[in-house]
């Protein structure tokens, strides 16, 4: 199948949540450990005119994120014990939790913040794609659920034919650290220029 | 016909790697006392874990010995005593570990012709220096037991022995492996072989050591970092995982000591979820310190 990854269409994200609850209730997640996370961005302000009036020029967006699966993860390298692994068949990218330490190294080199540290469990997870549902011939839960079939997955080559290569947005960090396999496309507030 | 079979099975056992070896739990482990120690390549390391290749081990349990945490199961049946006495066997040298473990279990002596051989001497020396700082008695070299005439009772009495000797023999292999065997630390508990060093300059107290320590040295208890050096067997462990670089273990043998530091609990100024520090003025948790701030938030 080759490298799989999600695709964002992050221009009709309305910021349910639905996607980061689902993922919470599959993977059964303690409270503030999110492997899917939903970011709200707001900018700008009211201003005063000259003449009086009142305009605005606020820009806001929602933003879904889970895992994304990179092709160089920051979060494998930094790992002390080697409990992450990137799976050959597919790229998906796994902490094993029996070897885990919960040394979060990976939570401080993910620049998406993808890794989570559970501090009962000592132990730190992440997105797996929902490799088990996938195998079972379903869709990992975020694309299931979202109410505006806003995520979709696939292999990444195919999703970059179909929707472009863009995968970085505004407040988002430079592709270049660790090369995510993300397509997004993004809200018209949220497009770099 | 099939109990015989069965017990005669039960009496041999292969050696093999349990889970408690250390690159179980750390696939980045750099712990290889057993590697080192076979002569025979028959340890193959996979995916950075052991496993014994029977078709070479000769059962030499020179890994047995070796390993430090004991995680190495097996019978180490080529040691032969004789009265608290170790038989010399030029086909192999004892470690100073096994001699120390052996002082506990009642050796006093090594049977040997004179003058040793080198290899044996350099280890008996060693060993008696180490004993010396363990406040125990040297271990001595005579030529041979003497065959005492015995009297009626004596006779009894060895007999006794002999049978034991025989009953042990003929015990199934499991019966006689005991858990921790090889750890020197269950023989000498007020004692401490190594002292895990820390740089307090370079450690962000992270814990990453805390989990991974098979032995439990690092404890947080009243703001204090506390670790019992006692419990050091070497494994290395701690000092694989530290991504600072801030652990050292240095062999010391002296009364066990415990390190105490002092150590303050505060709230990361970026996430809000405490943390612990050395220094009091340190406002951001290591998560955090190390995060470029524009990256998206864990949390």
């Amino acid at each position: 199948m080759g490298q799989i990854g999600f695709y964002i269409n992050q221009s009709i994200c309305q910021g349910c949540k639905a996607c980061s609850v689902a993922c919470k209730d599959k993977n059964n997640t303690e409270v503030g450990i999110n492997f899917r996370r939903v970011y709200t961005k707001e900018e700008g302000a009211y201003i005063q005119q000259p003449n009086g009036g009142i305009v605005h020029n606020v820009k806001s967006y929602y933003f879904s994120i889970a895992c994304n699966h990179c092709e160089q993860p920051a979060c494998l390298k930094s790992c002390p014990t080697g409990a992450i692994v990137k799976r050959e068949e597919d790229g998906v990218v796994t902490i094993d939790q029996e070897i885990c330490a919960g040394a979060q190294l990976c939570v401080s080199a993910c620049p998406y913040g993808g890794p989570q540290y559970n501090n009962e469990t000592f132990k730190s997870n992440k997105c797996n794609f929902c490799i088990d549902l996938q195998e079972k011939g379903e869709d990992p839960v975020c694309v299931a659920t979202c109410p505006l079939g806003a995520i979709e997955f696939g292999a990444i080559e195919e999703l970059r034919n179909k929707y472009g290569k863009i995968r970085q947005i505004k407040g988002m960090p430079s592709p270049s650290i660790t090369k995510p396999n993300i397509v997004i496309t993004p809200h018209r507030d949220a497009k770099l220029v | 016909m099939s109990i015989l079979v069965n017990w005669l099975e039960s009496m041999h056992k292969e050696i093999i790697v349990t889970s408690k070896c250390v690159r179980e739990r750390n696939r980045k482990s750099t712990c290889g006392f057993c590697l080192e120690k076979c002569e025979h390549e028959a340890i193959i390391v996979k995916r950075n874990t052991l496993f014994i290749d029977t078709s070479k081990c000769t059962m030499c349990a020179e890994c047995i010995v070796a390993c430090p945490l004991s995680a190495i199961e097996g019978i180490v049946n080529n040691r032969v005593f004789d009265n608290g006495s170790l038989v010399f066997d030029s086909n192999y040298v004892p470690t100073i570990k096994e001699l120390l473990i052996y002082k506990k279990r009642g050796m006093t002596s090594i049977q040997a012709p004179q003058p040793l051989s080198k290899n044996w001497k350099t280890v008996l020396i060693e060993s008696n220096s180490q004993l010396q700082l363990l406040d125990e008695s040297p271990f001595v070299v005579i030529e041979k037991v003497r065959d005492e005439v015995l009297s009626r009772r004596a006779l009894f009495g060895s007999l006794q022995k002999e049978g034991k000797q025989l009953a042990k023999k003929m015990a199934p292999a499991s019966w006689k492996m005991e858990k921790d065997d090889w750890k020197i630390t269950k023989y000498y508990p007020y004692y401490q072989f190594y002292t895990v060093r820390l740089n307090i300059e370079k450690c962000t107290l992270c814990q990453a050591c805390f989990t991974l320590c098979p032995e439990n040295l690092f404890h947080i208890k009243d703001s204090k970092l506390m670790i019992e050096n006692e419990k050091c067997v070497n494994c290395t462990s701690c000092t694989d995982v530290c991504p600072e670089n801030a652990l050292e273990i240095v062999p010391e043998i002296k009364r066990k000591s415990e390190d105490k530091r002092n150590i303050h609990q505060k709230a990361c100024k970026n996430c809000g979820h405490t943390f612990y520090t050395f220094d009091v003025e340190t406002e951001k948790c290591h998560i955090c310190m190390n995060r470029d701030p524009d990256w998206l938030s864990p949390y």
